[in-house]
């Protein structure tokens, strides 16, 4: 496996109107090892999704570039390795979600008796078994998320990207993602999330990176970063209070 | 070539659950038995009539469920926000493309089959037997229109939101089917570049009303020749893939962005 499992390079992202020019990424240089939990932390705005939307190919970026596994995110194949849940997740509400899962399957390169298997052992990872046959239409807000989830580990992905992924969810629903994380890194896959639930963020991150204003202001493992005695939530209040007065406050 | 089957496979799952398709048919069917239960001129020619009514109707109809599946299927992911979930898969932009207007397209196909078979039911319990081969070739040919029009829908689509994707493509295939034919005609009052204009938009826009084989079935005049159902059969490939290659085209490059990114 290769040493970095994603890859920012001088990563930045321009939105231009009439009036004027936003950088939602200036320069963005960073890399997550592979193997591990890494945390993408931010104040709303700070440019999390864009970065995550670049390395799926959503946007276009206006300078550097971005890779995974070493293979630039401009080429589909890229995406093989990659598993995605994005942050306001939802699906085909006239299909099942067992029909929902056969369909991402076969996007991934799955079929028959392989996709099937991998179809049962997602749905009993994410504890939809019984509700697999009923219609998305009538599932509760968690459950989508959850069939959501289950498409993203369906191809078994090297590479797992979560986009807010406990945002809306009760405990239980937290608690079964962060188990799934953990599995997730036990069995040598990397997993990448960005949230703002720093309590969550400290409990499973081997790495963060914290991003304000589209640059990069902190890095590395969360018991270095925090002053002693300080907690992360506190570390990250710091830095983004830092970074936001540098750049003449909000 | 998968990954577009895939794609197209989910939208014919979903429009079959969906109740439009069910309801223009069930529309039909109450149109066609209203108007066979009228005498209408008071004569035997009333049968013909019910299927002239028939056929107008599931011609128009056909086009209406082209335009609404066809510009709704883009669009209709980026509303949900399912698009991420698809786009994030190893699915190119032309694959989705491909599977879309595919998709789109077997469902306009089984509801148009179904409109002329309400037609046909009744045109055939009121006495007018049609010729089965003119009728065969009309129905290909209304198929292959509506396979352009969802192709201009989806072109369409991939830049505008759903209600103005229908708006824009209704507007150009009434402008097409309507106008195109009369160009000639208006070109012997226009002059100097207004002619050259309307000789240019007669080759550059597509002919639908080529595709419109009605009047032959109504009136009996039997099958046109092999030479010439090919001809149109290609001319309405070739369009269906100019404007599928539009809406890649427009669609290859096109930034996702959640609706608040930069708030």
């Amino acid at each position: 496996m290769d040493a970095s499992a994603l890859a920012f390079d001088g990563l930045g992202v321009r939105f231009r109107s009439r009036r004027d020019e936003v950088v939602a990424l200036d320069n963005l240089c960073m890399s997550v090892p592979a193997g591990t939990i890494f945390g993408f932390l931010g104040p709303n705005g700070a440019g999390k999704t864009t970065a995550i939307h670049v390395l799926l190919g959503f946007q276009q970026p206006s300078s550097g570039s971005a890779a995974v596994f070493g293979c630039d995110v401009r080429k589909t194949i890229a995406r093989q390795r990659i598993g995605y849940l994005p942050e306001h997740p939802d699906v085909y509400r006239f299909l099942t979600g067992r029909e929902m899962l056969q369909f991402a399957g076969k996007l991934c390169g799955l079929s028959g008796i392989t996709l099937q298997q991998r179809a049962n052992a997602v749905l009993q990872e994410v504890n939809l078994v019984e509700a697999a046959d009923r219609r998305i239409a009538t599932y509760s807000r968690g459950m989508r998320q959850r069939i959501c989830l289950a498409q993203a580990l369906l191809h078994d992905p090297d590479l797992l990207i979560l986009d807010e992924p406990t945002g809306g969810l009760d405990p239980l629903g937290r608690l079964l993602i962060r188990k799934i994380i953990s599995d997730w890194r036990n069995r040598g896959k990397t997993v990448f999330f960005s949230s703002h639930e720093l309590s969550e963020v400290e409990l499973v991150c081997d790495r963060v990176c914290i991003l304000a204003r589209g640059r990069v202001v902190a890095q590395g493992v969360p018991q270095d970063l925090a002053a002693p005695g300080e907690r992360l939530e506190q570390f990250f209040m710091r830095v983004v209070a830092d970074a936001a007065s540098s750049n003449g406050g909000c | 070539m998968r990954n577009a089957l895939a794609v197209a496979g989910v939208v014919l799952r979903c429009w079959s659950r969906r109740k439009e398709g069910y309801i223009l048919v069930l529309i039909l069917a109450a149109v066609q038995y209203a108007v066979a239960s009228m005498d209408v001129l008071s004569s035997g020619g009333s049968s013909l009539y019910l299927y002239d009514v028939g056929l107008l109707l599931t011609w128009f109809l056909g086009w209406v469920i082209a335009i609404h599946v066809g510009a709704s299927e883009l669009p209709g992911e980026e509303m949900r926000g399912t698009v991420f979930l698809l786009l994030a898969k190893p699915l190119s932009r032309a694959e989705l493309i491909a599977g879309k207007w595919l998709g789109a397209w077997a469902a306009v196909v089984a509801c148009t089959l179904a409109f002329h078979a309400v037609a046909l039911s009744s045109a055939l319990a009121t006495g007018v037997h049609p010729p089965l081969l003119a009728m065969l070739e009309m129905c290909l040919l209304h198929l292959l229109s509506l396979a352009i029009l969802t192709a201009m829908a989806i072109a369409v689509s991939t830049r505008l939101n759903r209600d103005a994707a229908i708006s824009l493509t209704v507007t150009a295939a009434l402008a097409t089917y309507l106008l195109v034919p009369r160009i000639p005609k208006l070109i012997s009052y226009a002059a100097g570049w207004r002619s050259g204009m309307l000789e240019l938009l007669y080759y550059v826009l597509p002919h639908l009303e080529l595709f419109d084989l009605r009047r032959r079935v109504l009136h009996g005049y039997g099958p046109i020749s092999g030479n010439v159902l090919t001809t149109l059969v290609a001319y309405g490939a070739v369009w269906t893939g100019v404007l599928l290659l539009i809406a890649w085209l427009s669609y290859r490059q096109r930034h996702f962005q959640r609706d608040k990114l930069l708030e």
